[in-house]
Parts: C-alpha cells; sequence; structure tokens
C-alpha cells in the first residue's frame, strides 16, 4: 500500500518537473541565445582584428596604455559611486518626507515619477539646455547671483557634476518611492519601543530603519550601479564625452566607438572591460550584504 | 513623536525643494517647446506659439513611429508575459532542480546591453532578421526577463502555499491550477510588469537604433533624433516631441496607477 | 469592475497584441516593402516595374530639412524610370549619422544596396571597407565634357582609390566662410563695406567691435568634430601645417598645430574676442543662433546650410533657394586672413558593391546629375562645372562661396579614420584651451595616443 502511493508521489514529482522544465524553457532559450550566447561572441571579437585576423591581446594592451584609457575608468567609477551615494541618500530623506500621508502625496506620486517616464536622450538635452552657456536659465541666475559668468558644461569638473545631477535626477524619484514604500512597511511599534528606551532620532534611524530597509537600499543601489556603469545616453547628449575626455565614462566611450566609430572590435574589448566591472561592483555589494548580515545577528 | 514648528518648516521646504528639482527641466523644456526661436534667455518666450507642435504632428515620421513604438511595446510585453509567467511560476511553485535559476538570473541585467548588440546585429543578419520587427521585438523581450522575472518572482512569493494545496485536494491538475487559480491572484503582479516593461520598450533606444536603421520602422525615440541633424539640434521641435511622446506611458500610469504603485512598492492603496 | 471582467480586459489585450505579432511575423520581413509615393507614381507605365533599383539616402520628406532635396530625388527617380520604364525604383532613408555605418555593416552581412550616398568625411572609410564598387567603366561612357565637369574639382584624387579606380562621385558641397554683421560695423565706426583681410587686421577689427553684449569674432571650440572643422583647420593649414602627414600619421602637433592652438587661446583669454562658452553646445547654440541674434559682429564657419534660416531672420534673400538675386541684407560674407582655406565636406553618390545591376544604378545616378533636375537644389553646392555657369549662380552674392569652394579642403582626404582624428584634435584644444594646459605637450599627447592606435605603422 504505502510502496504504491510512494510510487504515485513518484510520478507526480516527475511530472512536475517535466511540467517545470517545460515552462522555463522558453525564457532560457531566449535568455542564453539571445543574452549569454552574444557574450562569448563579444568576448571572441575583441580578440580579432577588423580585417578578422587573430589579434590576441592587441586591443587590451592598447587600452591599457592609453592615458584616456585610465581617465575613461576614473570617471566611470566616480560617477557610479557619487550617483549611487547621493540617490541612496537623498532618496532616504526624501522618502521620510513622501511618507507623510495627507492630500497632496497622491498629486506628488505622479509628477515625480514623471522623470522616470522621460526617455534619456530627451532629459540631456534638456539639461543640456538647461545649463545652455548662452540662454540656459542656470548659468543666467548664477550670473544674477553672484555676477560672474559659470557655464557648467564648458569646464572640467563641473561638467561632470552636470553629468551626476541629471542622473540623479532620473533616478531619484524612483529611488524615494521605493525607499517610502519601505519605510511604511515598517512596524511603528519599533520607534515606538525605541523611543521609550529613550534612543534619539538618530539611533532610532542607524538601528531600526537602516537595517529594515536593508533589502531595499540593495535593491536601488543595484539598479543604480546598473544604469549608470552601461549608460552613455545619460552623458552623450549631454556633454558628447567632453569637454575634452572629461565625461567620457566607459559606457560612453563604448556607444562612440561602437556606435560613431563602428569599430567593433575595439567596442567588444571596452564591453569586456566593462563587463568585468560590472561582475567586480556585483561582487563587492554581495559581500557587503552579507557581511551586513552577518553583524545583524549579533 | 513631536513635530517643531522648525521640523515643519524644513520638511515643506524640502519637498518644495524636491518638487521644484523634478520639474524644473520638464517645466524648462516645456517652454522651450512653446516658444519661436531656439534662442530666446527670458523665462517666458518673447512669442508664444504651439506652431512646434503643430510641426510635429503633422510629421509623417511622428505618426510612423508612435505607431511603430505602440506595436513593439504591446507585442514584446505580450511575449514577455508569455515567457516569463509560467517560468516564474516553475521557479517558484514546483520543486525540481530549474528553480536554482534564480540567484544567477538577478546577476544578468547587469550585462551591458551596448556589448551585446555588437555580436546581436551580426547574429539576427545570418538569420535574416536584421531591419525587422520581428528580430526587435525578440531582443527587446529578451533583455527584459531577468529584471521582470525578479519583479513577478515577489508576486508568487507572497501568495500563501495553502490556496494551491487546497485546490490540489480538489483534485485539481497542475495547470489547471496555475490558470484558475494562480492567474487571478496575481493581476497586481502582471499589471506592474505590463507597465514597467511598456514603458521600457517605449522609451529604449539603443536597441532599435542598433537593430533597425530603417526609418520606415523606427521607434519613437528614434524618431526624436530626427530633430537632430548633422549640425545642430532644433530644440524646440525636439522638446515638443519629447513631451508629445511622454503621453501615452502617462497616460498608463495614470489609469493603473494604484495598482501599480502597490505592486511595485508594496503599499496598500488606500 | 469584477475580478473577472478586468481578467478577461487584461486576456483581451495580450491576446490582440499576440495575433498582430503573428501576423508581423507573417509578412515580408524586411521593412523596405512600402513603396514611397515617387515610385509608385511612375509604375503606371503600360509595363509596371519588373526590375528593382534601391537607392539608400538620408533625405527624409517629412523633416524640413529633408524635404528640398528630396524633390530633387523624385524629379531624378521619374526621369529615369520614364527613360527605363522595365524598371522601378525604391528608396530606403537613414539618417545621415547612421547611414554609412550601416552601410558598411550591411555590406560585411551581405545585405545588398544598389545605389547609395556616402558621406565624404567617411567616404575613405567605406572605400577600405570595400564596399563600394569600381565606377571606372561606367564613368569612362561618359563623353570627355561630361567627365570633365566632374573631374575639375581639386580633390577629385580623393574619390579614387589607391589603383586610381573611381569609386564615387560627389553631388553636393558644404562649404563655410566668415560672416560679419554690417550694422554692427557701422556702430563701432568700421565701414559695412570692407571687412578685415589680414591676420591682424581681422584681430583688430574684432578687438574693436567687442562690447559689452557683441563678441567681434565667433567661433566654435566645443566637444565634436566642428572644432576641427570650423576653428582649428583654417588656421592650422594658414601657418602651413595640415592634420595628417605623407604617411598617414597625425601631425597636428607640428608647430603650425600650436599656433594655430594658440591663437585659439589668445582669441579667448587675450584679445577677449571671443566668449568663453565658445566651448561648449552645439553648432546651433554657438555658432547659429548667436549670429542671428547679434551677438556676434563676425562669426566664422557659418555654412551654406543654414541658408534658410539666414533668410529666414532676413539676413539675406534668394538664396536658400539658388537664384540670380540672391543679396545680402545687412550681412556680408568674407573669407580671411588672405589665402586660408575652409573645410568643405558633402555627400557622394556609389555604387554598392553587391549590387547586382550597377549599369541602372549609373543611369540614375546621371538622371539625378541632369542640369534642369540636378538645379532643383540638393540642398548644397552643386558638384558639375556647368552649374555654376548657369543664370542662378551668377550675381556677386555666390562670389564668395565660389572662393571657398575653389580653396576649400578636406580634413584628412583618404583617411579612414577620420571622425577619431576630429575628435582627437578637438579633445586635444579643449584641453588645452579650457584645462590651460601646455599646449605642445598637451598636443603631441593627443597625437602620439591617436597615431598609436590608427597611425600609419598599425595597418
Amino acid at each position: 500500500m504505502k510502496a504504491k502511493k510512494h510510487s504515485k508521489k513518484k510520478i507526480r514529482i516527475k511530472r512536475d518537473a517535466l511540467l517545470g522544465y517545460l515552462m522555463i524553457t522558453p525564457m532560457l532559450a531566449a535568455i542564453g541565445l539571445l543574452m549569454i550566447y552574444p557574450v562569448f561572441t563579444g568576448i571572441r571579437m575583441s580578440l580579432f582584428d577588423p580585417q578578422d585576423q587573430w589579434a590576441g591581446l592587441q586591443n587590451y594592451r592598447m587600452l591599457f596604455s592609453e592615458s584616456r584609457f585610465v581617465t575613461n575608468i576614473i570617471l566611470t567609477l566616480l560617477y557610479t559611486l557619487i550617483a549611487v551615494c547621493l540617490t541612496v541618500s537623498l532618496g532616504l530623506i526624501a522618502a521620510h518626507l513622501v511618507t507623510e500621508k495627507g492630500r497632496f502625496v497622491h498629486v506628488l506620486r505622479p509628477l515625480l515619477f514623471l522623470p522616470w517616464l522621460i526617455p534619456s536622450i530627451a532629459s540631456s538635452i534638456f539639461f543640456r539646455a538647461l545649463f545652455d552657456a548662452n540662454a540656459g536659465p542656470v548659468p543666467g541666475i548664477v550670473k544674477a547671483i553672484t555676477g560672474s559668468t559659470f557655464i557648467p558644461l564648458a569646464d572640467e569638473h563641473f561638467s561632470m557634476l552636470a553629468v551626476v545631477i541629471h542622473e540623479v535626477w532620473r533616478s531619484l524619484p524612483f529611488a524615494m518611492l521605493f525607499l517610502a514604500a519601505g519605510l511604511t512597511a515598517i512596524p511603528g511599534y519599533l520607534y515606538e519601543a525605541a523611543a521609550l528606551d529613550s534612543a534619539g532620532k538618530w539611533k532610532q534611524f542607524t538601528c531600526i530603519t537602516l537595517p529594515c530597509l536593508k533589502s531595499h537600499i540593495f535593491i536601488i543601489t543595484l539598479m543604480v550601479t546598473n544604469g549608470t556603469l552601461q549608460d552613455s545616453q545619460s552623458i552623450y547628449p549631454l556633454t558628447f564625452g567632453g569637454p575634452g575626455y572629461s565625461t567620457e565614462t566607459v559606457g560612453v566611450r563604448l556607444f562612440k566607438t561602437a556606435f560613431l566609430y563602428f569599430e567593433v572590435n575595439f567596442a567588444s574589448a571596452l564591453g569586456v572591460i566593462l563587463l568585468a566591472i560590472a561582475a567586480i561592483f556585483m561582487l563587492g555589494y554581495h559581500k557587503a550584504m552579507n557581511m551586513k548580515e552577518e553583524v545583524s545577528y549579533e | 513623536m513631536n513635530k517643531s514648528k522648525g521640523y515643519r518648516y524644513f520638511v515643506w521646504f524640502f519637498r518644495i525643494f524636491l518638487l521644484a528639482f523634478v520639474l524644473a527641466p520638464l517645466l524648462w523644456g516645456m517652454r522651450t517647446s512653446f516658444s519661436l526661436t531656439n534662442y530666446d534667455p527670458r523665462i517666458i518666450p518673447k512669442e508664444v506659439t504651439i506652431q512646434n507642435y503643430i510641426a510635429v504632428l503633422h510629421n509623417e515620421a511622428f505618426y510612423t513611429s508612435v505607431l511603430n513604438s505602440i506595436f513593439y511595446s504591446a507585442v514584446s510585453v505580450a511575449l514577455l508575459l508569455l515567457i516569463i509567467v509560467p517560468a516564474v511560476y516553475a521557479m517558484t511553485r514546483i520543486r525540481f532542480g530549474g528553480s536554482r535559476i534564480q540567484s544567477p538570473l538577478l546577476v544578468l541585467p547587469l550585462l551591458p546591453i551596448t556589448v551585446l548588440l555588437i555580436p546581436l546585429t551580426r547574429m539576427l543578419n545570418l538569420a535574416g532578421l536584421y531591419n525587422t520587427r520581428l528580430g526587435m521585438i525578440l531582443v527587446m523581450t529578451a533583455f527584459q526577463i531577468p529584471f521582470s522575472c525578479w519583479l513577478l518572482k515577489g508576486f508568487f512569493e507572497v501568495l500563501p502555499r495553502s490556496l494551491e494545496d487546497a485546490a490540489y485536494i480538489d483534485g485539481c491538475s497542475r495547470i489547471k491550477c496555475f490558470f484558475l487559480i494562480m492567474l487571478p491572484n496575481i493581476r497586481m503582479g502582471i499589471i506592474t510588469t505590463i507597465i514597467q516593461s511598456f514603458v521600457y520598450s517605449w522609451l529604449n533606444y539603443l536597441i532599435p537604433y542598433a537593430l533597425i536603421p530603417d526609418r520606415k520602422l523606427m521607434s519613437v525615440s528614434q524618431m526624436l533624433l530626427t530633430f537632430q541633424g548633422q549640425y545642430g539640434t532644433d530644440l524646440k521641435l525636439l522638446t515638443a516631441a519629447s513631451l508629445l511622446m511622454a503621453i501615452p506611458p502617462l497616460l498608463l500610469f495614470l489609469v493603473f496607477q494604484k495598482s501599480f504603485i502597490a505592486g511595485m512598492f508594496g503599499i496598500e492603496s488606500k | 469592475m469584477s475580478q473577472t471582467s478586468r481578467k478577461q480586459r487584461i486576456a483581451l489585450l495580450l491576446a490582440a497584441a499576440l495575433a498582430a505579432g503573428a501576423m508581423s511575423g507573417c509578412g515580408a520581413p524586411r521593412g523596405n516593402d512600402a513603396a514611397p509615393a515617387g515610385s509608385e507614381a511612375s509604375s503606371d507605365a503600360p509595363k509596371p516595374g519588373s526590375k528593382v533599383i534601391r537607392i539608400a539616402h538620408t533625405y527624409d520628406p517629412n523633416s524640413e530639412s529633408g524635404k528640398g532635396p528630396h524633390e530633387w530625388l523624385e524629379a531624378g527617380i521619374a526621369r529615369f524610370v520614364e527613360e527605363n520604364p522595365e524598371y522601378r525604383v525604391e528608396e530606403e532613408y537613414y539618417g545621415m549619422n547612421e547611414i554609412d555605418n550601416k552601410l558598411m555593416s550591411d555590406y560585411k552581412a551581405g545585405i545588398s544596396h544598389d545605389l547609395i550616398t556616402v558621406n565624404t568625411a567617411q567616404f575613405a572609410e567605406q572605400v577600405a571597407s570595400g564596399g563600394l564598387k569600381d565606377m571606372s567603366p561606367y564613368f569612362e561612357g561618359l563623353s570627355k565634357e561630361e567627365q570633365e565637369d566632374f573631374t575639375w574639382l581639386s580633390d577629385w584624387d580623393s574619390y579614387l582609390d589607391s589603383e586610381g579606380k573611381l569609386r564615387g562621385i560627389p553631388y553636393t558641397l558644404h562649404t563655410r566662410v566668415i560672416a560679419y554683421n554690417k550694422d554692427l560695423f557701422e556702430a563701432a565706426g568700421l565701414d559695412p563695406d570692407t571687412p578685415p583681410q589680414t591676420m591682424e587686421e581681422l584681430i583688430e577689427y574684432a578687438q574693436k567691435l567687442t562690447t559689452d553684449d557683441v563678441w567681434g569674432y565667433g567661433t566654435f571650440i566645443g566637444a565634436g568634430r566642428a572644432t576641427a572643422e570650423i576653428a582649428f583647420s583654417p588656421y592650422l593649414w594658414y601657418f602651413g601645417g595640415d592634420l595628417l602627414d605623407e604617411e598617414g600619421n597625425a601631425d597636428f602637433a607640428s608647430e603650425a598645430g600650436v599656433q594655430a592652438a594658440q591663437f585659439l587661446y589668445d582669441l579667448i583669454y587675450k584679445y577677449k574676442v571671443t566668449p568663453e562658452w565658445a566651448v561648449s553646445g552645439d553648432y546651433f547654440t554657438t555658432i547659429r543662433d548667436p549670429f542671428l541674434n547679434g551677438q556676434y559682429a563676425m562669426c566664422d564657419g557659418v555654412g551654406n546650410f543654414i541658408f534658410d534660416e539666414l533668410e529666414r531672420a532676413g539676413m539675406i534673400s534668394g538664396a536658400a533657394t539658388p537664384s540670380r538675386e540672391a543679396a545680402t541684407n545687412n550681412i556680408g560674407f568674407f573669407l580671411a586672413p588672405e589665402n586660408s582655406s575652409r573645410y568643405v565636406n558633402g555627400w557622394a553618390f556609389s555604387i554598392a558593391e553587391s549590387c547586382e545591376d550597377p549599369e541602372a544604378a549609373f543611369k540614375l545616378m546621371m538622371c539625378l546629375y541632369e542640369p534642369d533636375i540636378y538645379q532643383i537644389g540638393v540642398g548644397g553646392f552643386p558638384v558639375r562645372k556647368s552649374m555654376y555657369d548657369q543664370d542662378i549662380y551668377q550675381g556677386e552674392f555666390w562670389d564668395v562661396w565660389k572662393e571657398s569652394l575653389a580653396a576649400g579642403r578636406a580634413l584628412a582626404p583618404k583617411s579612414t579614420t577620420a571622425l577619431q582624428l576630429c575628435d582627437a584634435v578637438a579633445a586635444a584644444i579643449q584641453d588645452c584651451i579650457i584645462g590651460k594646459q601646455p599646449i605642445q605637450e598637451t598636443l603631441t599627447r593627443y597625437e602620439q595616443e591617436y597615431n598609436n592606435q590608427y597611425g600609419a605603422g598599425t595597418h
């Protein structure tokens, strides 16, 4: 009797598994064919030269011997880290303000979603118009207040700042609402208990809010990192990678090389390097997450 | 918590600052779209006109691209759902080896799309799908799979197993159970995915740029680029077109706003 | 709304979308199946066109800039079909910045084209990719007179490959001059009919013209090719240098290059006749708009491609559609310093290597060059010498433009990496001017990095 039931269960499990595999096959096929296989093709292309002759690591050697490439890497890291920090911190602050209940929230939310609905090329150009040296309001306002001409896009450091502001503008609303959702999920009694224990606002923030929001912060960090590393369309229409190379991240250079200069092999090498950077970030985040987990168990 | 007056002022100040920060570029863009010349440093342009909007709307390329984009977005959303809903169900609900895919899946969005597009162009060429609607939709759908899976996964995981078990006891087969029980309950998840995916497809620029150079097949984001000539950008037409282009996803968003935000962020809609 | 009806709504939407998707997949996979209006009208000849010739170009009839040239295309296509009724012409249009890369990648992928248009800046690159057919046999079939109508161009050689075979023929040219505002000249007490001629005069006039609201000399030193095209090249050439040397290595860090870069630097910081914001923006925001708004008394890099806007602003008349009555109103054009050259670029016709009926493609091309059709207007200056003898190009207005065309030069003819070179030059100059880096070292560094990657030794 038991044996019969057992085998029936086995059959059911097998049938289930078959169904399961059937159900994930289209997805695996799509990803495997259109996302993973091209990676290998890309790696392969980076090892050949435009005449389809084997070139080995020549593309990589060329990149690593350039001063331009060093700039690219530094800018990429700076851009990503600053954008992530700003978005997360400002998002946290802003999230606190949006969770207040009130009738404004209904109006506020759709408005705050707008940056997400504008394509990055369009918003880049909007920002370029804002910062335009001759007709833009930002330099105009600065001139009215301080009397000196200030052209962000003509300055090597401020143009990067402009790029970061643009990126924060794009990601902030989304981050803010996401974190706000996480905030509302934190049970109120935790704060009450802490207040009873005479814990100050800052202590409450670090010991209750932050740990509870950990996974939300992680997701936002992931999304912003993802967005900034690969991104070219938030930068190129804004500054064209300039002045000089001062806003040329690896993503922007990849875009230029692949789509403007049409140097397919060299671009693939850049892509592989970008992939490596992304992987390093992922590992870093993973480690940070795990470490935090260990701490909370104490 | 005692809120001092200073705190309240700070809150309001920050709220206004936030709104200003978010809306400023959009308002400036809107203002430019109503002006007559490309260059006018005044806050309110000297001459206000809607001729830019008329010019954009009269542009045949505009209609072609809007229709194309609606098509691409709709079909790729449909295809996406077809592919990932069963897949995510299988991964979260069925106990089998395939469910271990979940964690690696989270890593995939990090693949730089620009890198993938170059080899993909070659591959699609060989398959005869380069510069076709079908090729474009396939790639667009594929790129959205990892993130959408992750999104949908959350909804599946939240559903209690008891629902399913009850159905099994009543003699429901897996498949029947899937259609009759699971789908209705993750309605919110599906809506969230639809909106997320529609917006992504609508706004996406790189994929159409790389895969469809033909003007007749272009999407709205490429249409924006037609206002960029060989030497410079026609700012007033571009801003008008961008704002017009933001309307369909905005409408979709407004209609499904409650469900979307609730689904995306887990806030209970009041 | 009940659960089921909402679910039904979604299901219906999905079904409709999928059905549409299925139908599109079944239809013709190539997107060029819709025949445009032009070819449809011409195929109501007794024998509908059974053979197809395609023309790939950049003139979108729905865009402002494409409308005019598209009329020329339509007329030429109509003439071709009239003379060869067994043919039908299909148009493919692509963006100006994308067509060359698209054609090159198509060639590699085995997608065929027939008659194509090529940007002169990327012409050498396309020749090197092998995608352009040898046109010499067809060109030599023309009469000697007709051939000379084309070969008079000073840079005709750049359309031949290393073996002397003809790979393309230009059909439109764009050039640049210095424009100046006569009203502002008068306001500064200068004679509005005698613009400066020497370098010293240029600087002197610019300084006199610069006031609180007006800059004496406008140019573009921003991020992008236009810096090399507009600001740097005239002075590099004036001082005797060139972007590339004979072997094909970058040579912009030569003494002439340093002098030119120093001149640009001085314009902003020493003579103070050029605004600091000339290093930002794009051509429209930094050249065209400020000149139209009277912020520049003199402005370099003004090209024939902005005739439309100049006319709309009332500064010139009768030029956007070339006519004998073309005249300037309150502005003027000139070239300075003496004997200087400006960048000339344009577009050329070629026959794709993958074309299976090159004779017909060549015929179609020649229809577009026929004088009565050619003069409809290609959006730039015509290439056939005989066109300049026509009435529409007589008149004082055109003299300075003809001068610029005759003296004009390409930036890096025969270079397959012209785009990258211009970008490198622009970045180097920006570094010198904005970063205030020492000029010789900076230019040398950029030149070396360019040569490491693209120099003659790497091929």
